[in-house]
């Protein structure tokens, strides 16, 4: 019964996006053809999953009980059937069966999936953080109805129709995705598991997809499921559900693709599918405001690199912005809230609040890289992936995402060696879960510069890329 | 490119069989301390030259060094051999240096080198040297009543008179357990044990890079070699998922939702509150707000979790929480150490004027805001 509710749950979440899909695709009139492919598969289930997520969002203003919710998401899976069979009907569409390879890679990553389940298939939600926030949220919802407010104790303390909850503050996205299948069953947690399965393989049979376009050899592409399903702090995360953390690092790298995939084909479609991502980012975590802001700052900072008056320009005002802040501070009250940047404290809005002072943590950073065996030897080719950034040349769309990544790595580091967070390097919590929000996407890259190590090949991804694409 | 492997191998059996410690040591002979142990009557006995342990709830096995001329600081192993453990059970190795204690949880595997520093070298101030084994309930609601530990003979070694690799590789295949922490870290900062098969490895990835840029070979031989790295961190990996796998199956039998006893004792006081909150017609709606006044430690979380039908919140400090809920319709639960202050609302009346005691039982109290 577990598998068949969790299967439901995933294919109600695929026919969501199939048809979000499908809708973008007839009213963009962008193409005729639909491929039927595993970037169709993977796109279509995250957009899915946002659009549950916006639409429970929405449902949140509404005094709407547990069973209108339930009947308004059957009315909508029902709509969704009926836009997918009128865009089957309106568009041709092509099924891309994988070839030998692909199927032996598929099988690989199955049989990995099941091995995971199998391993945390009796295991109850052991994960704090998600029996108290994630899907404590979800029971409540369940309990006082989806449209309670859910407030912090200084909130919570003065208001008369309020729910507590010690991180009110947490996006809710995650929580919706646990209180969908509490509508209908009360042991929803183990049917979640199969979500994140589903999740996880779908995303690395993507990044293998690109992989293998790029030109990797099949030896690399197995390597490469091997070290995904091997990393052991990857894989805790899969076994010991409930976390957001491992949803970050799998949206954040489908954001690289998706990226990708628009500046190899410029289509509307590919373009919803980049933005659809952006804004997945903020709906789990906090964190994904920092990277949601970091990838646009890398896209914005690449563009107007090329024009040296107005990189001048750039490098002129950052330097007085830089000398300014560390000696004179600014301090603002916006709409939005304070921002406070000097030497002493950063405050901005209601997302950061930290006191700024130097703290050692490289020894901490050490045992967490590497002597815990958390990601056994994957960051060894850190510095090699990073001089691969300066030495080679790439196209902008590739710039954007070194560009990103390093500036995930340099405010990763700001945080820990600089700011209040370094307490959870000491416990050796959250240094461990922001690093794993960064390692699909790093390993994606690893592999790639893998790659074209192997390859000595620097444009071929943009062509292989583009014929796969265009087909 | 034969060159290649040859030189690569030959320095990946270095790098995981040399001993990077340069410090010179005296030799040392082993102390077998079997003989030395104490344990309380009943709870130790030895068939076939095994020595089996009875573990009900814990077992403390003093280990008494007297009469032994060795100074013990001066080893830093702890070796157990044919160790049978349970995957519900911690043992740890404990000891006091000037009335500081200090605590090394053993390597799990049936020979077990533990690493061991006594923090002196002043035999003197180390006492209350003893093994403790403790039947460890974090996980699972099934765990038997007894459990019987096995072993043959205890000693304390040097790691100069040990082959370097015989006492990684059985670290390496240590069992390395899951804990509530496991999403947070693969092993605990006070039991690395992966630290030197990470460490060794690294350098003879880093070496082989080095060699690919020398020789100047096919680029597939670099890579290749990397493929051989992971397989070994992967082996060591897999073999502990194993481990953790039974571990799980043993805490986790069957599906249930209790992570743990705690956790069930915690079950039942909620349904108990809920009944003493029905008696006094506290309903659970959103309005009528419901404070557990305690530390946010697991009990009270949890207890938290299982009053989720009811508005309700966990606080530590009563008299932060008088003083700051404003709002009429509050009832506070007091259990366990929060009960005292039942008491301390009694005796002070400036607590009396804000709220009034509506329920009180050996177990639990119950205020009201009035």
């Amino acid at each position: 019964m577990t598998l068949i509710i969790g299967i439901l749950y995933i294919i109600y979440l695929l026919l969501l996006g199939s048809a979000m899909r499908l809708a973008v695709s007839i009213y963009t009139k962008d193409k005729a053809h639909i491929k039927i492919n595993m970037d169709f598969i993977t796109h279509a289930f995250f957009q899915g999953v946002m659009l549950l997520i916006l639409l429970l969002n929405f449902l949140q203003y509404l005094p709407v009980t547990a069973i209108t919710v339930t009947t308004i998401l059957a009315a909508v899976g029902t709509l969704s059937l009926l836009v997918v069979l009128i865009g089957i009907k309106h568009m041709t569409s092509q099924v891309s069966y994988p070839d030998k390879s692909g199927v032996t890679l598929t099988l690989l990553v199955l049989i990995c999936s099941t091995w995971i389940y199998i391993s945390g298939i009796k295991l109850p939600n052991i994960a704090w953080d998600s029996w108290t926030v994630w899907e404590g949220k979800a029971n409540q919802w369940i309990n006082h109805g989806l449209s309670s407010q859910i407030e912090s104790w200084n909130h919570w303390v003065i208001s008369s129709d309020s729910l507590y909850n010690q991180s009110a503050n947490y996006p809710d996205g995650l929580s919706l995705l646990f209180f969908t299948p509490k509508l209908v069953t009360n042991a929803a947690f183990y049917k979640i598991h199969l979500l994140y399965l589903f999740a996880f393989a779908a995303s690395i049979l993507v990044l293998i997809k690109h992989i293998k376009a790029l030109g990797a050899p099949f030896f690399l592409q197995v390597l490469f499921i091997l070290v995904i399903y091997t990393t052991p702090l990857l894989i805790n995360h899969l076994i010991i559900i409930g976390y957001a953390d491992i949803w970050i690092g799998m949206i954040l790298t489908l954001v690289v693709i998706a990226y990708l995939d628009y500046y190899s084909l410029k289509t509307k479609d590919n373009l919803f599918t980049l933005i659809a991502y952006l804004a997945l980012l903020p709906m789990f975590k906090l964190e994904g405001w920092v990277w949601l802001f970091l990838f646009i700052l890398s896209h914005i900072l690449v563009q107007i690199y090329s024009n040296i008056k107005v990189r001048t320009w750039l490098i002129g005002l950052l330097a007085i912005f830089l000398i300014w802040t560390l000696s004179v501070g600014i301090s603002l009250n916006t709409p939005m809230g304070e921002l406070i940047l000097n030497n002493k404290q950063v405050i901005v809005f209601g997302l950061i609040d930290t006191k700024i002072a130097f703290n050692n943590v490289t020894d901490l950073l050490m045992s967490s890289l590497f002597w815990q065996n958390n990601w056994s030897l994957i960051w060894l080719g850190l510095p090699f992936l990073l001089a691969s950034f300066i030495k080679n040349k790439h196209n902008k769309p590739n710039r954007v995402t070194q560009v990103f990544f390093s500036l995930s790595i340099l405010s990763f580091l700001f945080l820990f060696y600089f700011t209040e967070a370094s307490q959870w390097a000491e416990d050796f919590t959250a240094i461990n879960r922001i690093v794993l929000q960064l390692t699909p996407a790093y390993l994606f890259l690893l592999f790639k510069m893998l790659t074209e190590f192997q390859n000595d090949i620097k444009v071929r991804h943009q062509h292989s890329l583009k014929e796969e694409l265009a087909s | 490119m034969s060159t290649y492997w040859l030189l690569s191998i030959l320095i990946l059996t270095l790098c995981l069989t040399l001993n990077f410690d340069s410090n010179k040591h005296p030799k040392l002979e082993p102390i077998d301390v079997t003989n030395l142990i104490k344990v309380q009557p009943k709870f130790l006995y030895r068939r076939n030259n095994t020595f089996y342990a009875l573990v009900v709830g814990q077992l403390r096995i003093d280990i008494k060094l007297d009469g032994v001329a060795q100074d013990i600081t001066q080893y830093n192993l702890f070796v157990v051999n044919d160790l049978a453990y349970k995957t519900d059970t911690k043992i740890s190795l404990n000891w006091k240096v000037n009335d500081k204690s200090f605590q090394v949880p053993l390597t799990l595997s049936t020979k077990s080198y533990t690493p061991i520093n006594f923090q002196t070298k002043n035999i003197n101030e180390v006492s209350d040297l003893h093994l403790m084994i403790i039947q460890d309930s974090t996980f699972g609601t099934d765990h038997s009543f007894q459990d019987e530990i096995k072993f043959k003979s205890i000693s304390f070694n040097h790691t100069d008179n040990q082959e370097t690799f015989a006492i990684d590789t059985n670290n390496w295949l240590a069992f390395n357990p899951i804990n509530f922490g496991s999403v947070n870290s693969y092993t605990t900062h006070t039991s690395m044990i992966y630290q030197s098969l990470i460490l060794r490895l690294s350098i003879w990835m880093m070496v082989t890079v080095l060699l690919f840029l020398i020789l100047k070979i096919s680029k597939k031989h670099l890579l290749f070699s990397f493929l051989i790295g992971w397989f070994i961190t992967a082996f060591f990996y897999l073999n502990n998922r194993f481990h953790q796998n039974l571990q799980l199956n043993n805490s986790f039998p069957e599906e249930t939702s209790f992570l743990n006893l705690t956790d069930k004792v915690m079950y039942h006081s909620a349904k108990k509150i809920k009944s003493a909150l029905s008696d006094m017609n506290i309903a659970p709606t959103i309005e009528q707000k419901i404070v557990i006044i305690g530390p946010s430690d697991f009990s009270n979380q949890r207890l938290l979790t299982y009053l989720n039908e009811y508005n309700v919140a966990l606080k530590i400090q009563m008299q932060e929480v008088l003083s700051t809920v404003k709002y009429q319709n509050t009832t506070y639960l007091l259990i366990n150490g929060s009960f005292f202050y039942c008491d301390y609302i009694r005796k002070y009346p400036e607590y009396m004027k804000l709220a009034e005691i509506i329920h009180s039982d050996s177990n639990l109290c119950i205020i009201k805001s009035k």
